[in-house]
């Protein structure tokens, strides 16, 4: 399937930059000094500890670690949900640590995409409704049931696609929630652990599903467990106690 | 109560806003308590002053002890009259001071009076000033007044000199206290004593004033106005029940999955249960702990304000235990029932469905979940926010409830409002005269002829008389008057036969027809009539022929009223007898000046019940909006800005808001009619119901004005947290 039927291009308000993978050198994402603090005072925890991090566009980094090592807090960070208590991150040309709460949103929606061990798809829409809210709000107007459709298409879902959450299994729900991230075509997909809530099976489909997306040049930073999946990365970031430690292996 | 207090710990606000919301509906249902606190307050006043059981005015006898009356425990006499002075009239009383035993004059100032010396009301001179009435100096000694004339100007002197003044052979007050305080037997009384009178050839002046068990001759005059302020205590009560029960319910639903959580752990069912019904008994507990002091100070306020605004008197401080301990009932009973039947479903819900989804069932799980889901009516936001609505349909009939009551209640509160200013316009309405000149003191001391030739002036009698257990007005008039309009709704105006026209309403409500008798006492006795018309007069009077009024009150050829539909300066003749003076432009004001009290009261009862209902919705929408957090979390994560995320809110509140309207201003017109219905079959008038029909559009606008802030709100709340921050509880 070519990647066309995943564009919404029909009246889109967006520009996208073109894909080329011989870009691949060029920066997607660049922290510096990214610290996180949970708490305040005596209970004051830093989650994520003076991380240096740059991301190259179309690069798929896997982050592993130890629980509690700070990879989810840092996932957050990177995908925007979340501010860092001090350093910087310029993402796609942007200082995103500055930018104010609906700029943020905004940012998120064109550039970003989530997802989540829990999926957290809108629980009251349909499967379809939920990629299509994802277009809305990130300024489709026009053809978004067909590009929602299509999305839904190519995680293999095309007969499901007016079910509610409530009806799918977590493998399909995991699965409308990377068609719901992909279908807005972002640069920067951050997926933490994905595949959590899956059984193995499942897990390593779906898994393969997100991966399909390297083809298109989508960055994609995904958190895992799973020594298996993470080796599918071009390079995976250890963390250990909120600090990124040496030992990335290329594949 | 350590359930309760560790709630408290673990979600402050929330819980804090429920038990002060559950105080305020306790304390709105205070506002029933009006009517029992005005009239404790006068029963204390009247034990105070030892008011007169009986209180009537007779032409002068020498002495009481001429009089032969059964069962009473003391009769006092005393000269009454008013007297014109260039500062108004005032009213002159002579009392045998050592020996008063009934309505009892003391002093707030100074001492009794001398001989020479006065006691006068507040406010009509100084200690030590010298008033002059009818040539006769007196220096004021004192000042002060009983709870009988508190409205009135009055000079209290020593029973000579009241005499020598007003020109009173002797007594022609009579004042009486029974063994027997009941009202029957204040009617033999009443009886005992016209006939005594008129064995010596004197008689009664005016249909004495009968003040039965222990209560204030105030008590009469306030009970439309507090019963009407009383009532709408049934409308707080309703806000406050809903209140209740939807705060209850809330509150132990929002614990399912804690619940769920203890039985898997092994936790019982009955002991479960027994917790959640504590907890909302205790949160229940406290707001009314809060809300009865609350509601004691509302009907303490609301009292003070009516009574010193209509009859001049401050009273003292009350609680009426019976509402109180009502509300306090009301607050543990009903909590208690709802609390029942949720813990029961909490405890009785599926494990599995319990522990799976942190935000209760899951949409989907029934079968209109899904019809909605296959109806793509209107955009996305339009269906998430329909959905939104069925899914925690209990949480949105909540809102809608509030909202309608609160809706209803300003309506209601509005439609009384405008029920009164139509009564009272009506009230007047048929009336033609500008100018009226009415004798102050009973009997009727003008001879008719005064009236002349004049056709713009004519003669009356308005008396006051007592029908059934009603309090008349019993009106002598030309056949022909052009004073009042005199076309009946039913039957026939007067034609100078012995017949009476009533007022419709009351006699719709007491069974009078055209063509039955009716029985009026008078100050002469009772007299007995045929009803020949009824007319659209609101309040209770009773027309007949002024030739066969004045003959059943001896008084042939006697009146006490001239009506001009001229200037009051038309009415130049020379007055034997002091009057009052008033147009019905003056009496138009005093009814707007009244009403703007009444008014006043009302707004702020209805405020205090739209207070309780928006703390309602606000605390049905916080928790709605708290079990929603991950919902709204996800819609930022994927691109939602605050503005979308205000839009979803207002696109699923807004139409709730305009259903609640309508729906509360139905409510709220069947609620005016019951109200008014009520109060018109316990008080025998008719005032009929005028609707507030422009409250009702403001009143919408009101609730959509709540709601949006509400969404706005929480938007802004939303857009705050940051998104990982709030799910990371949910990954
Ligand atoms: N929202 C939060 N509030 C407080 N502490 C948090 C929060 N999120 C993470 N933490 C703390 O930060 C540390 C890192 O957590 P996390 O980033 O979730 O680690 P990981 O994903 O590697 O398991 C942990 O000690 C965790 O308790
Ligand atoms: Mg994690």
């Amino acid at each position: 399937m070519s990647s066309e039927t995943l564009i919404p291009t029909a009246g889109s308000t967006l520009e996208f930059e073109p894909f080329q993978f011989q870009q691949a050198t060029e920066i997607m994402l660049e922290a510096r000094d990214l610290t996180r603090v949970w708490g305040k005072g005596a209970a004051a925890q830093t989650a994520v500890d003076r991380v240096d991090l740059t991301i190259h566009r179309g690069e798929t980094v896997a982050l592993v670690g130890p629980s509690g090592s700070g990879k989810s807090t840092l996932g957050g960070l990177l995908a925007g949900i979340d501010r860092p208590t001090s350093g910087s991150m310029v993402a796609a040309g942007t200082r995103v640590d500055q930018l104010n709460d609906d700029d943020l949103a905004r940012w998120r929606g064109l550039h970003v995409g989530v997802i989540f061990q829990d999926y957290h798809l809108l629980p009251t829409l349909t499967a379809s409704e939920n990629v299509e809210l994802a277009l809305k709000l990130n300024g489709h107007r026009r053809g978004r049931r067909r590009a929602a459709e299509a999305a839904l298409r190519e995680v293999g879902l095309a007969g499901k696609t007016h079910r509610l959450p409530s009806q799918l299994s977590g493998g399909e729900q995991q699965r409308v929630a990377i068609a719901r991230a992909v279908a807005v075509r972002p640069e920067l997909l951050v997926a933490d652990e994905p595949t959590g809530s899956l059984d193995q099976a499942t897990g390593h489909a779906v898994f393969a599903q997100l991966m399909g997306l390297r083809q298109r040049g989508t960055t994609i930073v995904f958190i895992t467990h799973d020594d298996e999946l993470a080796a599918g990365a071009d390079r995976i970031v250890h963390m250990v106690d909120g600090r990124v430690v040496p030992g990335a292996v290329a594949s | 109560m350590s359930s309760l207090t560790r709630s408290i710990r673990r979600a402050p606000a929330r819980i804090i806003a429920s038990i002060m919301a559950i105080a305020l509906a306790v304390g709105a249902i205070g506002v029933f308590a009006v009517p029992s606190v005005a009239a404790h307050s006068l029963r204390e006043l009247a034990l105070d002053d030892h008011i007169a059981h009986v209180a009537a005015d007779t032409t002068p006898i020498a002495s009481v002890d001429q009089l032969d009356l059964d069962g009473v425990e003391v009769v006092e006499g005393r000269v009454s009259r008013s007297i014109a002075t260039p500062e108004g009239l005032v009213r002159v009383i002579g009392i045998d001071f050592p020996n008063q035993t009934i309505n009892i004059v003391e002093p707030d100032l100074g001492e009794l009076p001398g001989i020479g010396q006065a006691l006068v009301s507040e406010g009509l001179a100084e200690i030590g000033d010298t008033v002059t009435l009818a040539d006769t100096p007196l220096e004021v000694v004192g000042v002060g007044n009983t709870t009988w004339w508190a409205t009135d100007d009055v000079v209290y002197t020593q029973l000579a000199d009241a005499e020598a003044i007003t020109g009173v052979d002797g007594v022609n007050r009579v004042l009486v206290r029974m063994v027997d305080p009941r009202s029957e037997s204040l009617d033999t009384a009443v009886e005992d004593l016209r006939h005594s009178l008129n064995a010596s050839g004197e008689r009664l002046e005016s249909f004495p004033i009968t003040v039965p068990d222990g209560r204030h001759p105030i008590e009469q005059d306030l009970i439309q106005t507090s019963t009407m302020i009383g009532l709408l205590g049934v409308v707080a009560g309703i806000v406050a029940l809903t209140l209740l029960a939807s705060t209850t319910n809330t509150l132990i639903t929002e614990r399912t999955r804690e619940v769920a959580i203890m039985r898997s752990l092994g936790g019982v069912r009955r002991p479960l249960r027994r917790r959640l019904r504590g907890l909302a008994l205790g949160i229940a507990g406290a707001g009314a702990l809060i809300g009865i002091p609350l509601g004691i100070l509302v009907a303490n306020v609301v009292a003070r304000v009516v009574l010193t605004r209509f009859t001049g008197i401050t009273p003292a401080f009350a609680v009426s235990w019976t509402v109180m301990g009502a509300s306090l009932a009301f607050a543990l009973i009903g909590a208690r029932l709802v609390a029942g039947r949720a813990a029961r479903r909490v405890t009785r819900t599926p494990l599995a469905e319990a522990l799976r989804d942190r935000e209760g069932s899951p949409f989907g799980g029934r079968w209109s979940d899904r019809v909605l889901a296959r109806m793509p009516t209107g955009g996305l936001f339009e269906r998430m926010a329909l959905r939104a609505g069925a899914h925690r349909r209990a949480r949105t009939i909540g809102v809608m409830v509030q909202l309608t009551a609160g809706v209803a209640a300003v309506v209601t509160v509005a439609s009384l409002g405008t029920s009164i200013a139509a009564f009272d316009e009506a009230e007047l309405e048929p009336w033609n005269w500008q100018s009226s000149v009415q004798a102050v003191d009973a009997g009727l001391p003008f001879d008719a002829a005064l009236a002349g030739g004049d056709d713009s002036i004519e003669a009356a009698i308005v008396e006051v008389g007592e029908v059934g257990d009603w309090e008349v007005l019993v009106f002598g008039l030309s056949p022909d008057t052009i004073m009042l309009d005199n076309d009946v709704r039913e039957g026939r105006w007067l034609d100078g036969s012995r017949g009476v026209v009533v007022s419709a309403g009351f006699a719709a409500n007491q069974g009078i027809n055209v063509g039955s008798d009716v029985d009026i006492a008078l100050a002469s006795g009772v007299e007995r009539y045929r009803v020949q018309g009824l007319h659209r007069s609101r309040s209770l009077d009773f027309y007949i022929p002024i030739d066969v009024l004045a003959a059943d009150l001896d008084s042939e050829g006697q009146v006490n009223t001239f009506w001009t539909t001229g200037s009051p300066d038309q009415i130049d003749m020379v007055l034997p007898a002091a009057a009052d003076l008033i147009t019905i432009d003056e009496l138009q004001a005093e009814n707007v000046e009244a009403r703007a009290v009444i008014a006043k009261i009302f707004w702020v009862i209805g405020l205090i019940i739209v207070g309780v209902s928006v703390l309602g919705v606000s605390s049905a929408m916080a928790v709605n909006l708290y079990e929603r957090r991950h919902e709204l979390a996800a819609f930022q994560a994927i691109g939602g800005t605050k503005a979308q995320m205000r839009r979803v809110l207002m696109t699923e509140l807004v139409p709730q808001a305009l259903v609640a309207s309508a729906v509360g201003a139905v409510a709220g017109w069947y609620g005016s009619i019951a109200i008014i219905g009520f109060f018109e079959s316990v008080n025998a008038v008719e005032i009929g119901t005028v609707f507030a029909t422009s409250m009702v559009p403001m009143a919408t606008v009101a609730a959509v004005a709540v709601v949006a802030l509400i969404a706005a709100t929480a938007a802004r709340r939303a857009a705050k947290r940051p998104v990982a921050v709030v799910l990371r509880g949910a990954a």
